[in-house]
């Protein structure tokens, strides 16, 4: 049994590993976090060591009476003198790194808004007049620092992207800021790391770290209008969308959906994640989410739509994942 | 005296105790012959002991009086609530308590205790106490109790028992529509324009939509005392072939009211500003894609009648059919204000059905 422990932490550790971890950093502000992390775990341990060894020493290696001298050394030195100067150190060097943490960002900034219980995201390039609208998913290029400015409506969030920086607080009524470089493209998550209701656990967020060409793209597709039904049943999907009242909530750019209450859904299907992080983005997590989102994400603004027959319920599924 | 003892302890217990519970087993079987047996009658007809009816009437006004505790509105005097109340005691109070300028009804009048003539009885009570009376009704009389949990409907009531004293018939008969009396037309109007701001217009509704709601109030899903009574003798075929009954909304004519209010209330229905609140207008229109019937038009709808159900839909107190979710969540966050701009807005609108184009294709 006590064989096994150090197996069952090895397992635990695993979940250091992968999209949403500290300890393995794809952004500047998450590697010096991490290193300042690795720093302060190694000056932990050797403080520890050095207490405990001597705790040990002086009760268990020798345990007489030691000359005075050698007694108040051991205790002013070991237990005062050597912590004081292990903790400044450490101290020094995170409050160093701290303004880094802070830099401005250059050319895009993003404007996120934390609700209830997911992610309103805007996009503001250098220059621009108006944003481009998204939701539940932040992208970012990849060797660049991007400014990022938080807001929330109602109650207090946390933005928090673990693999690509620290977190920082959304206040209602209050403009916070921070900035993110992250360096390695690919996919990580992102948490609400400050408690706000119900559903506060499930409101995440996918973070997209994309090659600076492929993001300018993906950033012109945005602003485009929603694509057009492909199919009949696609089209009837439409239909529903503006027949049952969804533009009072949501905008479809292109279309006289205009509501901003909930997600602009203009490309809903481009996101990787349905709902802020907890559904994958496909037909019957659509068909789910749109019948009871209660269900999903207790206390859900969203309204349930259960007395939609299978088959509006179905085409209206098939209409959002056509809005690329 | 040396032996002289306390006269009670000279009682003897034993035989008390057997007194006692001999006395209990003889009321047992007098209950149980009573209730078990009906040797108890219960004839209207015979009546009460003397004495017992004072001493139950004077039980009910005092309990009245000790209980009736509701505020007044402001609006008692107005003729629409007047008006309201009086359809109301037409379809569910004349019977036993009878109209004004008329006598009872022989059944009536039969009934222990009688129903007091309500032109006699109405001036007897404050209005906090006609409240209470018509909330609760009176236990082993005949009175009812409201057949709805809402109260704020009883006020129209209420307004109308204020007035019935000083009535007479020609005035109660126009209050009650004369010869649609009975009928929904008596009090929302001729093809369902009504005339009262009390009274929804029904005509801008589809039929899907008043079948709906007339299911609802039936079923106890949507909560109104007037309309219950009013919905409660109807069957499905009743309500499918009222729901179709009333016509298209008629021209209107004559300037339209606008300002401040009416402005803030189109600028709220349509951009959902300060991403807080739906836009009004995705289910209720104006919209340019056909809407789903089952949502009502509100273009043209009274402004009172509006401000009433937003405010229940806020507070959570409106029901209704299968999307009455989507409304609650979408009224939840209305202020006070908010509320009065949304209903001048509307109620300055041209009446118009959901869908203009569709209304005089029944599905």
């Amino acid at each position: 049994m006590r064989a096994a422990l150090p197996f069952a932490a090895l397992a635990f550790l695993a979940g250091c590993d992968g999209r949403q971890s500290v300890l393995s950093p794809a952004g500047r502000d998450a590697e010096v976090l991490a290193t300042l992390f690795w720093w302060m775990l190694g000056g932990a341990v050797v403080l520890w060591l050095m207490v405990n060894g001597l705790m040990l020493y002086a009760s268990r290696l020798r345990p007489r009476r030691h000359p005075k001298h050698l007694a108040e050394w051991i205790i002013f030195g070991g237990g005062v003198a050597f912590p004081t100067i292990v903790l400044a150190g450490l101290l020094t060097y995170a409050l160093v790194q701290m303004p880094q943490q802070r830099a401005p960002g250059q050319g895009l900034t993003l404007r996120v808004t934390g609700e209830s219980w997911w992610w309103r995201v805007e996009y503001w390039p250098d220059g621009a007049t108006e944003p481009v609208v998204a939701a539940n998913e932040v992208r970012l290029p990849a060797g660049s620092r991007s400014e990022i400015a938080l807001a929330a409506n109602g109650v207090i969030h946390s933005f928090w992207i673990p693999a690509l920086g620290g977190k920082t607080d959304m206040i209602p009524g209050r403009d916070t800021r921070m900035s993110l470089e992250p360096v390695a493209s690919g996919e990580y998550r992102g948490q609400c790391a400050e408690f706000c209701g119900a559903s506060h656990a499930q409101m995440a967020m996918a973070a997209v770290v994309m090659e600076p060409e492929n993001f300018q793209a993906w950033l012109q597709q945005q602003a485009e209008p929603a694509a057009e039904p492909a199919t009949d049943e696609a089209r009837r999907g439409r239909g529903v969308f503006l027949a049952e009242g969804c533009g009072g909530c949501h905008t479809v750019r292109g279309t006289p959906a205009r509501g901003r209450v909930g997600p602009d859904l203009t490309h809903l299907a481009s996101r990787v994640t349905l709902a802020a992080g907890v559904l994958p983005m496909e037909r019957q997590a659509l068909r789910d989410w749109i019948r009871d989102p209660d269900a999903i994400k207790p206390g859900a603004r969203m309204p349930g739509y259960d007395h939609l027959s299978d088959a509006d319920l179905r085409a209206l599924a098939v209409y959002l994942e056509g809005l690329e | 005296m040396k032996h002289a003892r306390h006269p009670i302890r000279r009682l003897h217990w034993p035989s008390i105790a057997i007194a006692i519970a001999a006395l209990a087993v003889a009321g047992l079987f007098a209950a149980v012959a009573v209730v078990g047996l009906g040797l108890y009658n219960v004839s209207a007809r015979v009546g009460h002991l003397p004495g017992i009816s004072w001493v139950l009437h004077s039980t009910f006004r005092h309990s009245v009086a000790l209980r009736a505790d509701a505020r007044p509105p402001a609006t008692l005097d107005d003729p629409g609530m007047i008006a309201l109340g009086a359809g109301h005691y037409e379809q569910a109070c004349a019977m036993c308590h009878g109209r004004p300028g008329e006598g009872r009804t022989a059944t009536g009048r039969a009934m222990v205790p009688v129903p007091p003539h309500i032109q006699q009885a109405a001036p007897r009570w404050s209005a906090a106490e006609l409240h209470w009376l018509i909330r609760e009704g009176v236990k082993m009389s005949g009175m009812p109790h409201w057949p709805a949990t809402r109260q704020d409907d009883i006020w129209p009531v209420v307004a109308f028992l204020r007035q019935v004293a000083d009535m007479d018939a020609d005035a109660y008969a126009d209050l009650t529509g004369g010869e649609s009396r009975g009928g929904c037309r008596m009090c929302h109007g001729e093809s369902g324009v009504s005339t009262n701001p009390q009274v929804p217009r029904l005509d801008i509704l589809s039929p899907d939509y008043i079948a709906a709601s007339l299911s609802a109030y039936r079923d106890g899903d949507r909560d109104s005392g007037i309309m219950a009574e009013a919905a409660s003798r109807l069957d499905d075929d009743a309500i499918a072939r009222l729901a179709r009954s009333f016509g298209d909304p008629g021209p209107t004519v004559g300037a339209r009211p606008s300002g401040p209010l009416v402005d803030r209330g189109r600028k709220l229905a349509s951009e959902s500003p300060r991403a807080r609140v739906s836009s009004c207008q995705a289910c209720h229109g104006p919209w340019p894609e056909p809407l789903n019937r089952g949502f009502p038009s509100v273009s043209g709808q009274h402004e009172s009648y509006l401000t009433a159900q937003l405010r229940l839909w806020r507070d959570g107190r409106r029901g209704g059919g299968e999307m009455a979710e989507l409304m609650h969540h979408a009224a939840r966050d209305l202020a006070d204000g908010d509320i009065a701009a949304l209903a001048a807005y509307y109620a300055a609108r041209l009446p118009v059905p959901i869908n203009p184009a569709q209304k005089s294709v029944p599905q």
